[in-house]
């Protein structure tokens, strides 16, 4: 038993819509635990249940069933104004009448703080989001990006336990987003509050999160570090939706430790990694197996000493993309393999029509649980 | 070389282009402003050009000019010495008639923001419905609801037994031909002008600044003084005048309802063109009328291009 206090536990979160033609189940017996000082993300496709599950923990939605702890403290009884939680929303939700620094000052003067204490206030939150020059200008005379910084200023300057964000960059341009997800993420480090943020985008989740919970259908599929999410995907989900993969069809022949030694479509044979819940695999059993294409190697086939470890394919499709080259190689499974080789490195070009041989190794191989 | 100072002709021909669309586009006013020049400016030329006239005796006016109207207006002038002496009858009439309209305006307010509000929050669908609903009331003429109204609210009416059949009160309520009654018959009469623009106000409103709001540790009370009501201030504003200038100058509510007792501006106005046959004096009240009301929709453009400015979307 860990007695380590949590910001966010969400215990067994269940949340169901009634609609007209049924009940929808937005959120499916969800439990979650968000350390303090972590910046955390809910990510999954639209309608996994990410965003409901923020606003269960803003306070705007109310559980059917489960529990939200915050610090310890069961918080389902109170209403949105009485949590010590504050949200960025997707569309900022900027009072249009009030200016810069009266949005800022909001909560405060909310909570009744001291008139010169809430000066002070605003004025750091406006150096920390580089927004001073705008203390008095109204919402409708911003940038997108500058009332987003307005959006976090108000959100950040009650110092809430949590602070929770609903896509923010997803109303920016490409460059502003990339550049804000730097900024989010020293923002977070700076102030030291629990951030959680609900996305969509892998490359954000990836670039900002310390722990990443993938989510979909209502449930948590996996939650880990970026790493973690992205080399050791539990499920096909999980490693369909992060990154580019290889699935193959195999049955497992044996298992040694945590390492399968198992036979694809055709005969050719590989190593694969069995971990978490696909521990449970046994030999014999059908398998799915996923293959970054960045983790395979391609030789060609007359260089191949014939070991065991090969398997023969030729190319059928090359596209060039810069820093690196796609390969798309037909072996004797259903699916043709992508293959993805850097082009910095010393490597051959192989042309469409060569005869390769693909190899990886047995750690890049994960053994997928379902 | 083309010299810089002649603009390209390309850019001439636009310039000329545009004008001539402003001009085209012009013509469609030129039915409405017709219709408001004959019938609106030039009897409002003639009221004012009347109130400086002399009255003839059987009514209409005699064409002689006279400030005589103006001064009947503050003062009483004695018959024998012609001495004059400052009364204010005409200015309590003019003061009743404010404090109705602005007791009726309040209550329209009252009534109608949470009606607005509430028809504003429904489902697309039955937002038109109830829209329309509100406008019922006009599809009858005024003087029938107005006297339906009186039969109503009557000592003998429905409202009165109801009330003495239920124990309530021992005689009849004195509502009919008191200021209460017109008061009724004004919130009955103008209600639907404070629930309109309030509605289209607050159907505009984005309802997500409320959870913002919400979560940002308001109440719910705060989140109507700080948030909704601000933002719907447009709103408030065109209905309280849309309700409040009509009821400054109402003239069959204060008649039927009122009894003709207390007598408010528009029939003291009424009365100078009727029994009385003082056109000159009518025009008069006439005239100082429209200019309180001009000067209270002075305030109201004021307000308007403020609310304008602050949110330039």
């Amino acid at each position: 038993m860990t007695s380590e206090l949590f910001a966010v536990n969400g215990i067994s979160i269940t949340k169901v819509y009634a609609g007209g033609t049924g009940d929808v189940v937005a959120l499916d017996d969800v439990s979650i635990s968000i350390k303090d000082n972590e910046f955390f993300v809910l990510l999954g496709p639209s309608g996994c249940g990410k965003t409901t599950l923020l606003r269960c923990i803003a306070g705007f939605e109310a559980l059917t069933a489960g529990r939200i702890l915050l610090f310890g403290e069961g918080i389902d009884h109170l209403p949105p104004h009485r949590r010590p939680v504050n949200t960025v929303f997707q569309h900022y939700a900027l009072f249009p009448h009030m200016t810069v620094s009266d949005n800022i000052a909001f909560s405060l003067r909310m909570l009744r703080r001291d008139e010169r204490e809430i000066a002070q206030t605003v004025e750091r939150m406006l150096a920390l989001v580089h927004m001073a020059e705008f203390a008095g200008r109204y919402p409708a005379q911003l940038s997108g990006g500058q009332q987003q910084r307005v959006a976090l200023a108000r959100a950040l300057a009650s110092h809430p336990k949590v602070l929770l964000l609903d896509e923010p960059l997803s109303a920016l341009d490409l460059k502003l987003r990339q550049a804000m997800r730097l900024e989010l993420k020293q923002l977070q480090e700076e102030t030291g509050i629990t951030f959680v943020l609900v996305t969509h985008d892998q490359d954000e989740a990836l670039s900002m999160g310390d722990r990443i919970a993938v989510m979909s259908k209502g449930a948590i599929q996996q939650t880990g570090t970026p790493r973690e999410i992205y080399d050791t995907p539990v499920n096909r989900f999980v490693a369909d939706f992060i990154g580019e993969t290889n699935f193959l069809d195999a049955t497992i022949r044996s298992v040694n430790a945590n390492t399968a030694d198992c036979v694809l479509e055709g005969g050719a044979r590989t190593g694969a990694t069995l971990a978490g819940p696909a521990a449970r695999m046994r030999p014999g059993d059908r398998v799915l197996l996923s293959v970054r294409p960045e983790k395979i190697a391609v030789r060609p086939r007359q260089q191949q000493p014939g070991a065991g470890h090969g398997i023969d394919g030729s190319i059928t499709r090359s596209v060039y993309i810069g820093t690196d080259t796609l390969y798309q190689i037909a072996l004797d499974t259903r699916t043709p393999l992508i293959a993805r080789l850097q082009n910095s490195r010393q490597a051959t070009d192989f042309a469409v029509g060569e005869a390769v041989s693909v190899s990886f190794d047995a750690a890049a191989c994960r053994v997928l649980a379902d | 070389m083309p010299s810089p100072a002649t603009p390209p002709p390309r850019a001439a021909s636009e310039h000329a282009r545009a004008r001539r669309r402003l001009k085209a586009r012009a013509l469609l006013l030129s039915p409405a402003l017709l219709v408001i020049c004959g019938l609106l400016v030039l009897p409002l030329c003639i009221i004012v050009v009347y109130s400086f006239l002399t009255p003839g005796t059987y009514g209409g006016v005699v064409w002689r000019f006279s400030t005589e109207s103006y001064v009947q207006f503050l003062f009483e002038r004695d018959l024998f010495d012609d001495t004059l002496a400052f009364s204010p009858a005409y200015l309590q009439i003019y003061w009743r008639s404010f404090i109705q309209a602005l007791v009726a305006t309040t209550a329209c307010f009252l009534i109608g923001f949470p009606t607005a509000y509430y028809i504003a929050t429904l489902p697309e669908r039955k937002k038109y419905m109830w829209v329309l609903l509100i406008t019922v009331p006009y599809w009858i003429n005024l003087l029938i609801r107005t006297i339906a109204m009186l039969f109503l609210i009557r000592n003998e009416g429905p409202l009165n037994h109801a009330l003495l059949f239920a124990g309530l009160v021992d005689a009849p309520l004195k509502i009919a031909y008191t200021n209460i009654g017109v008061g009724i018959g004004l919130i009955y009469t103008y209600l639907p002008f404070m629930v309109l623009p309030l509605y289209a106000a607050i159907e505009r409103f984005d309802f997500r600044l409320v959870e913002a709001a919400s979560d940002l540790y308001a109440r719910r009370w705060t989140i109507l003084r700080r948030v909704i009501l601000p933002l719907a201030m447009p709103g408030v504003v065109a209905g309280s005048l849309l309700v409040f200038i009509p009821s400054l100058g109402a003239f069959i509510a204060p008649d039927l309802l009122g009894g003709g007792k207390n007598l408010m501006i528009g029939n003291l106005i009424a009365l100078q063109f009727q029994g009385s046959r003082n056109w000159p004096f009518g025009s008069a009240a006439a005239v100082i009328l429209m200019t309180i009301v001009l000067c209270a929709l002075l305030v109201y453009v004021r307000q308007q291009s403020k609310a304008r400015l602050r949110q330039l979307r």
